[in-house]
């Protein structure tokens, strides 16, 4: 199911969009070159797409189209992590994390009055876990610690962070795509962050 | 940073290794032996260039050639480019004859010339004033205007040039737009919300959403309304 294919045709109809608005959309990199995928067919050649990809992009592009502008929202859905720096009072402004978790940083790598993307997006995991009571200071630090040596060296392939403890002891993990991983009885896994849609999640609150 | 970049300028003929610039003004001949970042790039003459190019606004009044990837913010043309690969850009003004080896992007792709993409043509308005044959793979967009002009009107010269014979003035695969108008094209499939055959056309099918008319000298041979 998950590689089923939908014609550009089918897909016009279906999401009610048209020509226009889905070459716009593809000029600004909403939706990648990949996706169009050309094929033969008995009336001659067409364009096909990966269904359950496009729909759901397009599903999002019209829920927040009318909020930001179209070059803001090619920011928000492509890979790269911008060269966004953004103060601490912005932060708090923007509703993008507490003011405990502010301090919980401050406290561990001293004042900073401006953050990069990725310091924010630690942040924004970090606000995620200890907001659901899941870890504790101590453990929070310690994701803390291994976000900031493991996550600069694979960001781009990295999708799930996952947070796991056995009697006691916790440890945690950052995953690339696709595969699936089982633990044996013992270990429980506390938490599971998708880390693609954080970041997805953080661009729009920034922008 | 911004101290560090500065600016180019050639008169005569010279050659250059490319870089960061602020403005490169080229009169006469230039060669760029490598990739060229600049806010502002001006040719009275010619340019060849050895690789991308980045800019914010390009004043082109003679001939370009890039050998790799043309991107920029606004660029018009009097007279010819050659792009190997892809060229992207919100606004492009050309008089003359744009060619392009892969795919072009364009909010705004304003052509009076001749025009020849190898790849996919994705603008958001297209309007296409044709002296000469013209072709693109596929075209895509929001609002496309395709008129063939007659050789006395604009640019004398440059229809005895490229005189279009027989030929239609614009081939492709396939058109897709919201609202579509067209003179002497020749395509396979036609498919929009609204459109409109002028004089000339051949098309083997159309389809469409909202409104279809067609002039008595354009021949298609399927019609849909979808």
């Amino acid at each position: 199911m998950q590689n089923e294919s939908i014609s550009k045709k089918e897909l016009l109809e279906l999401s009610k969009i048209s020509y226009g608005q889905l070459y716009r959309w593809k000029r600004k990199n909403l939706i990648p070159e990949e996706w169009f995928i050309k094929k033969s067919t008995f009336t001659g050649q067409e364009t096909f797409f990966p269904k359950e990809k496009i729909l759901n992009r397009i599903e999002k592009i019209k829920n927040m189209k009318g909020d930001i502008s179209l070059n803001d929202l090619s920011k928000v859905f492509s890979p790269n992590l911008g060269e966004i720096m953004i103060g601490s009072e912005e932060i708090l402004k923007q509703n993008i994390v507490s003011q405990e978790t502010i301090n919980f940083y401050t406290n561990e790598r001293g004042k900073s009055r401006e953050f990069d993307f990725e310091k924010v997006l630690y942040l924004y995991v970090l606000e995620n876990m200890i907001k659901s009571g899941k870890i504790n200071l101590d453990e929070a630090k310690m994701i803390l610690d291994f976000l900031e040596d493991s996550y600069p060296k694979y960001k781009n392939k990295i999708s799930e962070l996952i947070f796991l403890r056995k009697l006691g002891i916790s440890s945690c993990c950052l995953v690339s795509e696709t595969n699936e991983i089982n633990f044996e009885n013992g270990m429980k896994i506390v938490e599971r962050l998708n880390i693609t849609d954080l970041i997805e999640e953080l661009k729009i609150k920034m922008v | 940073m911004k101290n560090s970049v500065e600016d180019l300028k050639i008169d005569g003929s010279e050659r250059s290794a490319g870089g960061k610039y602020n403005s490169v003004i080229i009169n006469g001949e230039g060669n760029i032996d490598g990739n060229l970042d600049c806010t502002y790039l001006k040719v009275n003459g010619k340019c060849e260039v050895n690789g991308n190019i980045k800019a914010d606004s390009v004043n082109i009044n003679g001939s370009n050639t890039i050998k790799k990837n043309f991107n920029a913010i606004e660029v018009e043309i009097n007279g010819s480019i050659n792009v190997e690969k892809d060229l992207s850009a919100e606004k492009i003004v050309s008089r003359g004859n744009t060619s392009v080896g892969g795919d072009c992007n364009a909010e705004i792709f304003d052509i009076k010339g001749a025009f020849a993409i190898g790849g996919f043509l994705n603008a958001g308005e297209l309007v296409l004033n044709l002296y000469g044959p013209s072709e693109a793979l596929d075209i895509g967009g929001g609002k496309i205007t395709v008129k063939k002009e007659s050789k006395l009107n604009f640019l004398g010269l440059l229809s005895l040039v490229m005189p279009f014979g027989r030929n239609s003035a614009l081939s492709t695969n396939s058109i897709e737009g919201d609202d579509i108008y067209l003179e002497y094209t020749k395509a396979k499939a036609v498919r929009g919300n609204n459109i409109i055959l002028g004089p000339g056309c051949e098309i083997e099918l159309v389809e469409y959403k909202d409104n279809f008319k067609q002039d008595d000298t354009s021949e298609v041979e399927t019609q849909r309304k979808i």
